[in-house]
């Protein structure tokens, strides 16, 4: 069999929350971000992972790897298998990582591979934040 | 005790295909499902030991030109710089990229390889190597059929 051919990555983002409709398929992707804020490090993150691609068809095993920049340390990866009917339309993949410990504030790298072969990336930026001011009641005149 | 984190697809798997939109979009008839949780655990590799994430060697199949597509994912090597940096070297051809992170060097790696093949088959006339660089990128590229 043929190896499957190599997809073209069309978009891939980081967001909240992946709505897809049951009837039509259409995603929709709430809450789109590049940065991530918290007070305390380390910080508990629900991220969802979207990519678009094209020109892909048959049986690929995707791996999305979680770099930090700061020193190039591998930080958690997962690996699925997914299949894609034909490359003659796009198709779009998916997932969600729960409850993930981002350690400290820094640059992130999410990278994705399709068949042991580099894709793309995308970069999250987490950021420590003060405490909010604490919210005062108005004095009474 | 914080959860163990996890990362999750849809049952399905984790690819679907591109949304379709209905024209004359009809009212959906019946009574909607009931919720449910539609998704399952894939493994989460979050407790090996912290280690490099630039690997020694890669298939490259990042490519981002409008025109151009792959045929096949390109073996490189890559080299760590010990003033900073990182490269990605395509030894067959004698071509690389360099930046700040492995993905700083796998763009550049990109944007060089879509110049040079298009440089190259753009040309008149070339000498017994650039031939030969032509022919090897032939290999792992070629222009997008519309």
């Amino acid at each position: 069999m043929d190896t499957p051919p190599v997809p073209s990555v069309l978009a891939m983002l980081l967001c909240d929350q992946i709505i897809i409709d049951a009837q039509t398929q259409k995603k929709s992707l709430i809450g789109i971000f590049d940065s991530f804020n918290a007070v305390v490090f380390p910080a508990s993150a629900n991220i969802a992972v979207y990519a678009k691609l094209a020109d892909a068809e048959g049986q690929y095993g995707f791996k999305i790897r979680i770099v930090h920049l700061r020193d190039e340390r591998l930080i958690g990866e997962v690996s699925t298998e997914g299949m894609i009917q034909t490359r003659l339309e796009p198709a779009d993949v998916a997932v969600y990582f729960v409850g993930f410990s981002v350690p400290e504030p820094g640059k992130y790298e999410f990278q994705l591979f399709a068949n042991d072969a580099y894709l793309t990336r995308i970069t999250m930026e987490a950021r420590q934040i003060g405490v909010p001011p604490t919210w005062q009641q108005p004095q009474q005149p | 005790m914080a959860a163990a984190p996890t990362a999750l697809i849809a049952n399905s798997g984790p690819v679907s295909p591109s949304g379709t939109h209905h024209s004359s979009e009809a009212p959906r008839p019946g009574v909607l499902p009931r919720q449910k949780h539609n998704l399952r655990v894939v493994p989460f590799r979050t407790d090996a030991p912290p280690n490099s994430a630039i690997p020694q060697t890669v298939l490259f199949g990042g490519l981002r030109h409008p025109a151009l597509i792959m045929r096949q994912a390109m073996p490189l090597r890559t080299e760590t710089v010990e003033t900073g940096g990182v490269s990605v070297v395509w030894d067959e051809g004698n071509e690389f990229g360099f930046g700040d992170t492995f993905g700083a060097a796998m763009d550049d790696f990109s944007r060089t390889i879509s110049e040079l093949y298009i440089e190259l088959a753009e040309a008149q006339s070339l000498s017994q190597d650039l031939s030969a660089i032509r022919e090897k990128l032939s290999a792992y590229i070629e222009v997008r059929r519309r």
